[in-house]
């Protein structure tokens, strides 16, 4: 197998002399999917809030496609190629639906298929037709759509996505596994946050659990879906 | 008719100039949320070096209008410079120190402009194919102002079309809302940053630059602008640029016509509209409502109380300043007596600051209010030294009072901008009002009573209301009433559901601390036998805030360290020729440097020292 697309190693993460994450460690592949699962507060956001260098880590490694991430900034880090959904998603309010995906808009890589706007309104059709819509115009379920969107329009290898399913509708929801697995199809790696295990299993392969900032499991998914103990200790809500 | 006509034309026509210094304020705070203080300054910049380069390349169309722009550029490139060497790190800093570190840059640089042109006024030339004059229903209009009104709206279109239309105007946009995400999609910000701040630079500079056929060119252009630049934005909205045009063009006209109705009071009435404004939309004409605003949580460490060594050395401290006359030369009497009053205007802005989380960047209105008040008391009132001193006190207590009335709902850096305006704007009474304040001559001849008339007595007076203003102040910060405001502070909704009433809160504090500003400026003003305007001017309400940085906003003894440095500082700079750039440098490097001020360095110095001590008695 060839290099691993993202490395972690023994991340710690303090807010204040708090400790959110400490010695955290994982490794995904180019093309896979890896779900960060674990209660409120169990360090997920803080991962990859760190892997985007939005907040310091104390300790630790990070390598993304054989480069260091330790000593760069967060518009650095996008650009090497990763894209970053954040909790809440963070649209900017103010702008239209195109002027948020100008934000987004980085120069195609060489290989693969860039996100163009015919392709991303493909793959969100609702954002089509809102497209002159202010973000605060936009429901919640579009404006998880439109910060999807908005991230891929840099071309990304690896997308950061923090709790996407959090507080949309079922039918929402179905929608946006739909466009992450097209996505996913194209060559995208993911490594996501979740509580919620349903959406979780039917996107990721493998899986990584957090309690009080430290990993409690990794391994493959199907593990952790065969023995349910594990999930109701550390994931049960 | 044709009279009004061109009254409105001049309205707008002054207006220009006044909304693109505006508009490059309100542009850089929308994105790097800083006030930059010395955006006056590079108003002031642009004007000279216009009227510079026009003597440079001539006074044909194409050497004239060149220069104007040159100067422009010129303002933008020394923008530049500023962001890169200095604004880039007091980003991550609380709006206090940023206030402060950009004054202390237009300190610095108001003495590179007097030592390059000299402190003569200068008048630049009339522009090439505008010189004269057009009539309009029989009235005369300059030219140059009908070119002027045309400038306004035509620098809001292009501003307007920059910032939906090119990507740099969306990133600015997606900057001022989420500086984090925008970051995250890969947006430089320290790029983008030093473009805004080259881009508020250039208007600034074009805004003095196109004044220059109009105004005498003079060294204080830059605090004359930037208090009205501060209301304009404000009552605008921070961050909106078609806000700062609506506000500029109002202001304007409401000067134009109420110089006609009220020649005297035109700054109140600009003061009065914003007042009103604030009132129906606290955010501004056009601005957008932000969230609740909160303190800085870095601003919000909880105060201590003295320990027992401390309190032993300030009893010893206050038993050496007591017995000061026995030993001690006059000019040590009075350079002390100096030290107390400012220690206690000083210690009236730290409550404002610390306790109450207020920026306050008009805190001379208050010591103004006193020094005037005391001063009217004894020439109009006949009032003797006591009941005088009282009388400052009250009128600064009273002016709190009506300021609290308007911004007890702002907080952060409008609350700031605002005192600072209401500051400017009573200095500006004290200078046009005068047959009451004697205008710039100022009011002479006030001196204390016979029984306190000695250099010793006034001294005991000084010293024993300054400790007794002093010791309030500290009573208040641990007493219910100190601890209730800083609940306030730190979170407004939390301590209001515990049945606290914010606005209420801060109001109070603010007229405590305008009380014992008063006090301060009362004292002076005997101190001293005169009041002039500049104890409400702008300079004076940034030494306090300096004094407290100085000393250090985290301890209640931070304040009366920091006037003794300052006060010590001044007396010594105050004998050379660039004492301005002398301070204005030290407060650079407090602010940036060492923003623990003298005793909370002092304090991290002595930490291990304590250890040590503790240590080896075990």
């Amino acid at each position: 197998m060839s290099a691993p697309l993202l490395e972690v190693e023994d991340l710690t993460v303090a807010y204040d002399g708090a400790v959110a994450v400490e010695g955290v460690g994982f490794t995904l592949a180019r093309g896979r999917t890896l779900a960060l699962l674990g209660r409120n507060g169990a360090g997920k956001s803080t991962t990859l809030r760190a892997i985007m260098g939005l907040v310091p880590h104390r300790r630790g490694r990070l390598r993304f496609a054989g480069c260091d991430l330790t000593r760069l900034r967060p518009h650095e880090i996008a650009r090497l190629g990763i894209g970053y959904v954040p909790e809440e998603r963070r649209i900017f309010r103010r702008l239209t639906v195109l002027e948020n995906l100008e934000v987004g808009r980085r120069p195609a890589r060489e290989a693969g298929n860039p996100w163009t706007l015919e392709r991303l309104f493909a793959l969100f059709p609702q954002l089509a037709d809102r497209r002159h819509h202010r973000g605060d115009q936009l429901s919640g379920g579009e404006q998880q759509m439109l910060a999807i969107a908005r991230a891929l329009r840099g071309h990304p290898e690896l997308l950061l996505l923090d709790e996407p399913s959090e507080g949309l509708a079922p039918a929402v929801v179905r929608q946006l596994l739909k466009a992450l697995w097209e996505a996913r199809r194209s060559g995208l790696t993911l490594l996501l946050s979740e509580q919620n295990w349903r959406f979780a299993r039917q996107l990721a392969e493998e899986a990584c659990v957090l309690e009080k900032g430290r990993v409690r499991f990794r391994g493959p998914l199907a593990e952790l879906e065969a023995r349910e103990e594990l999930r109701r200790a550390w994931l049960a809500v | 008719m044709g009279f009004y006509l061109v009254q409105f034309l001049t309205g707008l026509a002054s207006a220009s100039s006044l909304f693109l210094t505006a508009a490059g304020l309100t542009l850089v705070f929308g994105v790097t949320r800083i006030v930059n203080f010395a955006h006056g300054t590079f108003y002031m910049l642009g004007a000279y070096f216009a009227w510079a380069l026009v003597m440079a390349l001539g006074t044909g169309p194409l050497g004239y209008w060149g220069a104007l722009v040159l100067a422009a550029l010129a303002v933008a490139l020394l923008g530049v410079l500023v962001e890169v060497v200095l604004l880039r790190r007091i980003y991550g800093a609380p709006e206090i120190f940023q206030l402060a570190t950009t004054f202390g840059l237009a300190l610095v640089l108001a003495d590179g402009v007097r030592f390059v042109f000299g402190p003569a006024d200068r008048l630049g030339p009339r522009p090439p194919g505008l010189e004269g004059a057009v009539v309009l229903l029989g009235e005369p209009i300059p030219t140059y102002d009908l070119f002027l009104v045309a400038v306004g709206p035509l620098v809001l279109l292009l501003l307007w079309l920059l910032s939906r239309h090119t990507r740099l105007g969306i990133l600015i946009r997606a900057a001022a809302e989420d500086r984090e995400m925008a970051a995250a999609l890969g947006v430089d910000e320290r790029r983008l940053f030093t473009a805004v701040f080259a881009l508020g630079a250039f208007l600034a500079g074009l805004g003095g630059a196109l004044q220059l056929p109009r105004e005498t060119l003079h060294l204080e252009m830059d605090l004359e602008v930037i208090a009205e630049v501060f209301v304009v934005t404000v009552m605008g909205g921070m961050g909106s640029v078609p806000g700062a045009f609506l506000a500029a063009v109002l202001i304007r006209e409401l000067e134009a016509f109420g110089i006609l109705l009220l020649p005297r009071i035109t700054l109140v009435l600009a003061f009065l509209l914003l007042a009103a404004v604030l009132v129906v939309r606290p955010q501004g004409l056009l601005g957008e409502r932000e969230g609740e605003v909160r303190a800085d949580p870095r601003l919000l460490r909880p105060l201590t109380p003295m320990t027992a060594p401390t309190r032993f050395l300030v009893l010893l401290l206050l038993l050496a300043l007591a017995l000061l006359p026995l030993y001690a030369p006059p000019y040590a009497l009075i350079l002390t007596g100096d030290i107390a009053v400012f220690a206690l205007y000083a210690a009236s802005l730290h409550l404002l600051l610390a306790p109450a989380g207020l920026v306050s960047f008009g805190h001379a209105a208050y010591f103004g209010l006193g020094a005037y008040g005391a001063a009217l008391a004894v020439q109009l009132g006949g009032f003797a030294t006591l009941p005088a001193l009282a009388a400052g006190l009250l009128l600064a207590a009273v002016g709190a009072l009506l300021f609290g009335a308007v911004a007890r709902r702002l907080a952060g850096v409008d609350f700031a901008m605002l005192s600072l305006a209401f500051a400017a704007i009573l200095w500006g009474v004290a200078v046009q009002w005068d047959e009451v304040t004697g205008g710039d001559d100022g009011l002479l001849g006030i001196w204390p009573e016979a029984w306190l008339s000695a250099p010793a007595a006034w001294y005991g007076l000084t010293l024993l209301l300054v400790v007794a203003g002093l010791a309030l102040l500290r009573l208040l910060v641990f007493a219910p009433f100190g601890l209730a405001l800083r609940a306030v502070r730190d979170h407004p909704r939390r301590a209001a559901t515990l049945g606290l009433h914010p606005e209420r809160q801060r109001w109070a504090a603010l007229v405590v601390a305008g009380a014992l500003a008063g006090l301060a400026g009362a004292l002076q003003t005997f101190a001293k036998g005169s009041v002039f305007p500049d104890v409400l001017a702008i300079p004076r309400s940034v030494e306090g805030l300096v004094a407290v940085l100085l000393g250090g906003l985290h301890q209640l003894g931070g304040p009366v360290v920091g006037a003794a440095a300052f006060v010590l500082l001044e007396d010594w700079a105050a004998r050379l020729p660039w004492w301005r750039a002398v301070v204005g440098g030290t407060v650079l490097v407090v602010t940036v440097l060492m923003p623990e001020g003298l005793m909370g360095t002092l304090a991290r110095l002595g930490r291990p020292l304590v250890r040590l001590a503790r240590e080896g008695r075990r």
